[in-house]
């Protein structure tokens, strides 16, 4: 009876293993934890672009785009007027660009991430 | 105590009456086996095994593509830039598709190896294609350069694009998506050339000239402008009122004739350029008075930007609808090889249907060719 109840825990166990696999089989994707941060997060989104020029914002659609392109993408705490940029992404120290935790969890949900 | 002891009992009943139905030993055999074929099949698909060689069949004899040879999804891949993250280049080289875009590297050894492995065995070459613009520089680890702001004058934006077309050359590249002539950047205060729209105009044609004059292919972004100055950061859909000035520099470049390609942003814009609520990159409209004075590619910004996204209510209508509108090269830079494929197959199925004219499709593709030094009949 012991040995049954094992077989009936480790079925059930495969038939959830297998539902995901063929789920990600034919391209329907689960709700990451990424979503769940960034849907939770009440702050608003914020990039942007550290210089030589100064400290300006960009929109976020291109900000993402540049940051993914950038080698490094690093914890680098820094406040901007009233919000926490917590993300750096840069290939230099002449340019970056930095994003609070909303900001950044956005990205990372991106097709290009 | 006795209680307890009912519940026990009810519990191993159930228990026994679910497995005298199931034989649950036959049943985790199959599980298993289920598992682990849906296991292989998942491996198999991020190798791309399920993308089909698109490489075969296209006859390309002396310099010359045989357009009737390449099939519909062929031609959409070369219509195609994606982004080349080195464990998608086999992928990106079996689909075809047109272009393969690097950012920036830690040193100039990964970006000579990704130019290599891209181009070895193609018998149509890929656009390798960089952002090396202004004072955006993907090389900037291991190569500085001066940056747009910095020419003064057409000279020193020409002698910009020699030096930067040479080494971009010498890194095997072809394809640079600069210059910016967006009017007053806001932003970054470096990535366009300063002065008004004539003296933009002029240092853009000047360093279109030098990089050409090595080799690199040109773009001249992002249309119809104001894309570097300030706006609300928070805004899914981008918008903007185009002046004349803005658009000067599409059109003197247009007239020179010398520009290779335009990119179009995805701003909603009023103005000179009125794009009647739809992104400018997906207005037919927008895109089909650029091709009255201009015989060049018209190229998309990138199509996952959220500009443009937000717009659609689904990504399956942004992929019809931008080569719908009439780019002739696409950027998307999915770092997933199979959802780049079924946009190929997406758009190819909108072109069967009628939604798409074939036609469209191969006036673009034989632009790509001819841009990419072959004859095409």
């Amino acid at each position: 009876m012991k040995k049954e109840k094992v077989f009936i825990v480790a079925n059930v166990g495969l038939i959830v293993i297998s539902l995901m696999l063929a789920s990600n089989l034919i391209g329907i994707e689960f709700p990451a934890a990424g979503k769940a941060a960034y849907v939770l997060d009440a702050e608003e989104p914020v990039c942007v672009v550290q210089s030589s020029v100064g400290i300006n914002e960009v929109d976020l659609g291109r900000c993402c785009l540049s940051a993914r392109q950038q080698v490094t993408c690093e914890r680098d705490v820094m406040q901007h007027e009233d919000t926490t940029l917590t993300q750096s992404c840069y290939t230099a120290t002449s340019a970056k660009y930095r994003l609070n935790s909303k900001a950044y969890n956005y990205c990372t949900l991106q097709a290009y991430w | 105590m006795v209680k307890k002891s009912r519940k026990k009992t009810k519990r191993t009943t159930k228990v026994q009456k679910i497995s005298s139905r199931i034989p649950q030993k036959t049943l985790f055999m199959v599980l298993l086996t289920l598992t682990v074929l849906l296991l292989v099949a998942n491996i198999a698909k991020a190798q791309g095994l399920f993308i089909p060689n698109q490489q075969k069949g296209i006859i390309v004899t002396d310099n010359v593509v045989q357009l009737d040879s390449m099939t519909l999804e062929q031609k959409i891949a070369q219509m195609v830039v994606v982004i080349g993250a080195k464990v998608n280049i086999p992928m990106w080289k079996k689909m075809n598709v047109g272009g393969m875009h690097l950012g920036a590297h830690a040193t100039e050894q990964e970006v000579r190896d990704k130019v290599d492995m891209g181009n070895e065995g193609m018998a149509i070459p890929l656009f390798i294609t960089a952002d090396l613009e202004g004072c955006v520089n993907p090389f900037i680890a291991f190569r500085d350069f001066k940056t747009a702001a910095d020419a003064k004058t057409a000279g020193e934006a020409y002698d910009l694009g020699l030096e930067q077309g040479k080494y971009l050359q010498k890194l095997g590249f072809n394809f640079d998506f600069a210059p910016v002539v967006d009017l007053g950047d806001e932003i970054w205060g470096c990535r366009a050339f300063t002065g008004t729209a004539q003296e933009v105009s002029e240092k853009a044609e000047a360093y279109i000239a030098a990089m050409q004059s090595q080799k690199i292919l040109t773009s001249a972004k992002h249309y119809p402008g104001k894309t570097l100055v300030g706006k609300d950061p928070h805004k899914f859909v981008g918008g903007a009122v185009i002046d004349k000035e803005d658009i000067l520099p599409y059109e003197y470049l247009s007239t020179k004739g010398n520009v290779d390609t335009i990119m179009v942003s995805h701003l909603i814009t009023t103005g000179e350029v009125d794009t009647k609520g739809i992104p400018s990159v997906v207005s037919k409209e927008v895109l089909d008075n650029i091709k009255k004075d201009f015989s060049g590619l018209i190229v998309s910004d990138e199509i996952h930007m959220l500009g443009l996204k937000k717009f659609y209510g689904s990504v399956d209508e942004m992929y019809v609808g931008v080569y719908k509108a009439g780019n002739d090269i696409v950027l998307n830079f999915d770092s997933d090889p199979n959802e780049v494929y079924r946009m190929i197959t997406l758009v190819a199925d909108a072109v069967r249907s009628g939604e798409i004219p074939k036609e469209q499709i191969d006036e673009s593709v034989t632009k790509v060719l001819k841009l990419k030094g072959f004859s095409v009949e």
